[in-house]
């Protein structure tokens, strides 16, 4: 009965879609729901940073007129659109959007975050007649697939497409990274927050390293976000470990940990931050492509050593943001 | 005659027993040194030792850094905050005539957790603000306690639990509002972790820090075991033999918080320790306190380094050790119960 119900609510909201709008769209979003979406897109609502990013990576963050609570303070946003600051804050991945606030927008799409409850709140939403896809970029391949739905559901089709050839063209450069065979490739260890924070299997930094040439050896066996002991980080005997850009700590005093002095990456001193102080490199974004060419050049420098990377991360930059990279960092004061 | 001949051999069975307990420490302890992720060579650390005493050793081999800089700190520690659990556990019990009663009884766990997971959110890395907020607070709530029971117009020992288990509930509330306000990246997991309680950071440093908070405390309790044994008994046995149990008490108390709030400092929350070494010690050498606190302590380090052994073994990732002394704790317990109907608490 529920199910049936809740067929004819949606069959309802279509004819009552088309009445209103007369140029309506049809897609599948990420959580493999059918959406009807107006074709006409002016006012956005964004449920988390990523989604804001993607938004911005099409230069349409003159539409968002609501976002997530983190996304009016990231600096990169605010570099580039300072309006993002006065925006509405919804709320955010944690705490769960305010469904009030976000109607009281009147936005012709929400943009979602994919959580358990996503596809209840989009129901909520949609009774309420507000068009609502979720996006899930949590790989390297869901990456490109959001850019793409994103071009396609606000007609920015040729904007969503230089920024995949960004991506294509990233890709190409790592390829000799990543098809380097087994024995060249060096063992990466990826600290969190702390050095004995690390991730396993199926998450996208282990993806990052494994195209940038490396092998990252907590995915032998465990998923998700895990917590090691010191003995363990020396046992794998890293060549280089790279921190998230959120890493709490300062590299100079961990090469001074006594009981790590015989593991590869101290003594060569290759331990390295994940850029940029502008937004966060290592995280299931658009930038985490140039994230993955960074510890490229950090990792086989031999390799690397016809690019430029400066100059890459400019044209990369530029293309999604319309500001090149250099600039955007001078401008921080950096 | 005869009843005092037995009462000595009793003794010395239970001296015999205290002895073997700390012969098994021993043991376990030795093996721990040798039990992990990365494998050490007995060979090669006796070498290495061998070198230092003789000053010949120049280059440090990986086994000595991990051997001297990561499990020896480690196996300490774990001894120190076992010892302290479960002796705590044990005072509290009779101080409070209560078998359930644990560590965490006044609230001081609450409070230091509360002040493990301020320091997280609010600094970036700084352990001394961790140590000194943790124990802090942990003393703030056993405070609070304390003035809500002498303010409290009920008299008796009922009250001071009821004020710890409140002051408990509201330093759980101040945890969960910091979980709440953490970054889920950065700051949360982190709390989450030491909440459950690990070793992971364990250093010389912890143990030094140890050495000072912890060990006079575990030597005041084993000095004061004697009066243990009259409180126990109840305020009127007490009394009629000459001891101020009032301030006995505070004194029991204040030694024992005094001791709990670092070990949740450098090691979190532990669980189930504190609870249920007191009953297996009392089931194994009796209730009398002369020997059943010394043997409390041994136990505890003993259990609590085959658990901890089992948390950093058993997978590449670390497993919260409170997770381990639950899942084998509680069990354990019903077992007990189940299995010996007279603990030392009906003798």
């Amino acid at each position: 009965m529920k199910k049936s119900a809740s067929f004819f609510m949606f069959l309802f909201l279509l004819t009552f879609a088309h009445v209103i709008f007369a140029n309506t769209l049809t897609v599948t979003d990420m959580a493999g729901r059918e959406v009807t979406i107006p074709s006409n897109i002016e006012r956005i609502v964004t449920t988390y940073k990523p989604a804001t990013q993607f938004v911005f990576a099409l230069n349409a963050q003159e539409m968002l007129v609501g976002v997530d609570n983190k996304s009016t303070k990231e600096k990169l946003f605010t570099l580039i659109y300072t309006d993002v600051e006065s925006l509405i804050e919804v709320g955010s991945k944690r705490e769960g959007v305010n469904i009030e606030t976000i109607a009281s927008l009147n936005p012709d799409l929400v943009i979602l975050f994919p959580h358990n409850q996503a596809e209840f709140t989009a129901f909520k939403l949609e009774t309420l007649g507000i068009s609502t896809i979720i996006i899930n970029p949590e790989s390297l391949e869901e990456i490109r697939e959001t850019n793409r739905l994103l071009g396609e559901i606000l007609g920015l089709e040729d904007r969503a497409k230089n920024v995949d050839n960004q991506f294509d063209d990233i890709l190409k450069l790592l390829e000799k990274a990543k098809n380097l065979p087994e024995d060249q490739k060096k063992v990466v260890y990826f600290a969190n927050s702390q050095l004995l924070d690390t991730v396993g299997k199926n998450m996208m930094q282990t993806d990052i390293i494994k195209w940038a040439g490396g092998i990252n050896p907590a995915a032998k066996s465990d998923v998700g976000f895990i917590k090691i002991s010191p003995e363990q980080l020396i046992a794998w005997n890293p060549d280089v470990i790279v921190t998230s850009q959120t890493f709490q700590g300062d590299i100079e005093e961990l090469y001074k940990e006594v009981k790590y002095q015989n593991v590869k990456a101290f003594k060569n001193k290759q331990i390295y931050r994940f850029p940029s102080i502008l937004e966060p490199w290592d995280y299931p974004n658009p930038s985490s492509y140039l994230g993955m060419l960074w510890l490229a050049t950090k990792i086989h420098p031999e390799l690397f050593s016809d690019i430029d990377f400066d100059k890459v991360a400019d044209e990369f930059y530029y293309t999604l943001y319309g500001v090149s990279y250099s600039e955007l960092l001078s401008k921080t004061g950096n | 005659m005869p009843i005092q001949n037995k009462n000595q051999t009793l003794g010395q069975h239970q001296k015999r027993t205290l002895l073997y307990l700390l012969l098994i420490l021993l043991l376990v302890f030795t093996i721990s040194l040798f039990v992990g992720r990365y494998k050490i060579s007995f060979v090669e650390i006796t070498n290495t030792i061998k070198n230092l005493l003789l000053g010949t050793e120049e280059q440090r081999n990986n086994d000595w850094l991990v051997f001297y800089h990561i499990r020896l700190p480690r196996m300490i520690l774990v001894i120190f905050v076992g010892s302290v659990l479960s002796i705590t556990g044990a005072t509290y019990q009779s101080v409070f005539r209560n078998p359930l009663a644990s560590p965490s009884i006044l609230g001081v766990s609450a409070g230091s957790a509360f002040g493990v997971a301020l320091a997280i959110l609010i600094s970036e890395e700084s352990l001394i603000g961790t140590y000194l907020l943790s124990f802090v607070l942990g003393l703030v709530a056993v405070l609070f306690t304390f003035f809500i029971s002498v303010w409290s117009k009920v008299k008796g020992v009922t009250v001071l639990v009821l004020a710890g288990m409140a002051v408990t509930s509201f330093f759980n509330a101040c945890v969960s509002l910091v979980q709440y306000l953490a970054d889920p990246y950065e700051k949360l997991p982190n709390i989450v972790f030491w909440l459950m309680g690990s070793f992971n950071r364990a250093g010389w440093r912890e143990v030094y820090i140890s050495l000072f908070t912890m060990l006079p405390g575990i030597i005041i309790l084993l000095i004061l075991r004697w009066y243990l044994n009259v409180m126990s008994m109840g305020e009127e046995e007490a009394l009629s033999m000459g001891i101020n149990v009032r301030r006995m008490r505070i004194l029991l108390i204040i030694v024992s918080t005094v001791m709990v709030a670092p070990t949740v400092a450098v090691a979190g929350q532990v669980s189930w320790i504190g609870l249920i070494t007191p009953h297996i010690a009392r089931y194994i050498i009796g209730a009398n306190h002369r020997y059943m606190l010394p043997a409390t302590c041994l136990l505890g380090s003993v259990l609590l380094l085959i658990m901890d052994d089992i948390a950093r073994t058993i997978t590449p990732a670390e497993i919260p050790i409170s997770i381990v002394t639950a899942f084998i704790g509680a069990p354990f317990f019903v077992y007990l119960l189940l299995r010996r109907r007279e603990s030392g608490w009906n003798q």
